[in-house]
């Protein structure tokens, strides 16, 4: 069963505008895909009607089986708890400490303090900001924030991981950091669907490259591996 | 991607993730999640100290007002009814009414469901009674014959009576019976009766009016307060949205701390209304030497504190979140 399958969905907006245009595609667990393109493609519309932020206009999106046009309302957020969802913009907790911002998500799961304390130490550590767990996230830079919002997701152990332009305000550097991040949650079984513009990025990290433009899918560009294991 | 190259999956993480969504949370994460919700509402009352203290200062107020007008309005209600309740109305009857008509007339008015006494008086019997009325002195120093005296009936409302005396009810009922020769008015006169007791019902209508007006007003307090909360917490409700958490988890504790708020208000309010209601039952005794004694509902103080400022607080919190959680 594909994690994510999508089949003709169009997102069109009241005021006329076609976000997203028949797409359709699969992907698999474990698998770590790109979507790609210009500003305007659809990459954020896509990740917000796989996170039922919104719904598709027509089409089918299914997430681990479960079709989202049929999902109650209540359900919603037992389906986003086991999507790990980071933003461009971080959305941090402002007057909250990093430990907090990585703790918010454990709470609503019902975990115990000590569960709370183990994950969370865990993956500040993992991330590399383990020492700044008493700071508030304005006091840490653009990369530190960034991994931050990383962490929240993480903790939760997400079977799937949506990161809309996650790299979008860092320099190369953190942007590498960040991609080799998601890798080795890849490697962990997680299913990583990472929206970028940015072909560097893409080019010195490949994956499988989902490629968007006005709402079209116009390629679905797989490594050489996984072409021939298509075949 | 091969599966077969998959690298090996972490032991530790969730399996089949189609199915969380429809697990049930167990028992023990309810209670850790209620602990976290219980501190987040707490945390809520630090978010506009300045007006979490003015609606609980409002409330305080409300409550307050409310005790008072309650201790003072049943104290009048109880004074005028048992003013009420002591009248008697002397039914004079016409020579000729006969033992038979006097017993239907007993039957007629007792029936009435304020009037808890009706005895019949021989013309003696009466003329007893209006000598004993008069000083000692006088009533020996004349002759019997002198001293009025007619066959009557006498009617009393009891203090067992719940029904708030209808005098003018009674009497005009009396006058109108054939048999009946004059209606004596009770002492303070059926007039200020029927006015007092009608004074008493306005009264307590308008302390009911205000005591909902009071408490619509504290509730605007308490909606106020959380929709503030809200507004300040609108980002971190979108976030918590977004990584799973339920309207119930981000409504608790906004009706968690509706509940402290409302709960503070009533308890401070209803404390200090019993403490005036004290110091003017000390003042009424020792100054004016007025052997009424408020009450001050002081058993009733904590739950009832508790009861009214949770089901205020619920109340704001269901509006407040109703219209505007994000």
């Amino acid at each position: 069963m594909p994690t994510v399958r999508l089949d003709a969905v169009v997102k069109r907006y009241p005021n006329g505008t076609e976000a997203l245009n028949g797409l359709s595609f699969e992907v698999g667990p474990g698998e770590f895909v790109y979507l790609s393109g210009p500003s305007g493609a659809g990459k954020t519309t896509l990740i917000k009607l796989l996170l039922r932020m919104e719904t598709a206009s027509d089409g089918d999106i299914l997430v681990f089986g479960k079709n989202l046009r049929a999902l109650r309302k209540s359900s919603i957020p037992y389906l986003r708890r086991n999507v790990g969802v980071i933003f461009q913009d971080f959305r941090l907790l402002h007057d909250r400490t990093v430990y907090d911002n990585v703790a918010v998500g454990l709470y609503i799961l019902g975990l115990s303090r000590r569960e709370v304390r183990q994950r969370v130490e865990g993956v500040l550590y993992d991330l590399g900001i383990d020492r700044y767990a008493g700071a508030y996230p304005p006091m840490l830079s653009g990369g530190e924030q960034q991994r931050v919002a990383v962490g929240r997701a993480l903790a939760m152990q997400p079977a799937l991981i949506l990161a809309d332009e996650p790299t979008g305000n860092l320099d190369w550097e953190l942007s590498s950091d960040i991609v080799r991040l998601f890798e080795s949650l890849n490697e962990r079984g997680a299913t990583v669907l990472m929206a970028t513009h940015d072909r560097f990025l893409i080019e010195a990290y490949p994956k499988r490259t989902l490629l968007l433009n006005k709402g079209f899918l116009i390629e679905d560009q797989r490594l050489p591996g996984e072409e021939i294991e298509d075949q | 991607m091969n599966e077969q190259e998959q690298p090996a999956r972490d032991p530790d993480r969730p399996e089949a993730p189609a199915s969380q969504p429809a697990s049930p949370p167990s028992g023990l994460a309810i209670v850790r999640r209620a602990i976290h919700l219980l501190s987040e509402g707490v945390r809520g009352l630090l978010i506009s100290p300045g007006q979490v203290l003015a609606c609980v200062a409002s409330l305080a107020v409300a409550t307050c007002l409310v005790t008072l007008f309650g201790s003072f309005g049943s104290t009048a209600v109880d004074m005028l009814e048992r003013a009420g309740h002591r009248t008697r109305v002397i039914i004079y009857l016409k020579e000729r009414v006969s033992s038979e008509q006097v017993s239907e007339l007993l039957k007629e008015i007792g029936k009435r469901p304020d009037v808890e006494f009706a005895n019949y008086l021989s013309a003696e019997e009466d003329r007893a009674r209006n000598a004993a009325l008069l000083p000692p002195d006088l009533a020996s120093s004349l002759p019997p014959a002198t001293i009025p005296g007619q066959h009557c009936i006498e009617a009393g409302f009891g203090d067992s009576t719940e029904r708030i005396p209808d005098v003018v009810g009674l009497t005009s009922f009396l006058r109108d019976l054939e048999e009946v020769e004059v209606v004596a008015e009770p002492p303070v006169g059926a007039a200020r009766i029927r006015a007092a007791s009608a004074a008493v019902r306005f009264g307590r209508l308008a302390l009911s009016v205000l005591a909902a007006l009071l408490v619509v007003s504290t509730l605007f307090f308490v909606v106020g307060t959380l929709t503030r909360t809200m507004e300040r917490r609108r980002e971190e409700m979108s976030i918590l949205r977004l990584i799973g958490a339920t309207d119930a988890f981000l409504k608790t504790p906004l009706y968690i701390q509706g509940i402290l708020q409302g709960a503070a208000g009533v308890l401070i309010g209803a404390s200090l209304g019993r403490f005036a209601i004290s110091a003017a039952n000390t003042w009424l005794a020792t100054e004016l030497a007025v052997a009424i004694s408020l009450p001050t509902g002081e058993d009733m103080l904590v739950p009832f504190s508790l009861l009214a400022g949770a089901v205020i607080g619920t109340l704001g919190a269901f509006i407040a979140t109703s219209r505007r959680l994000p």
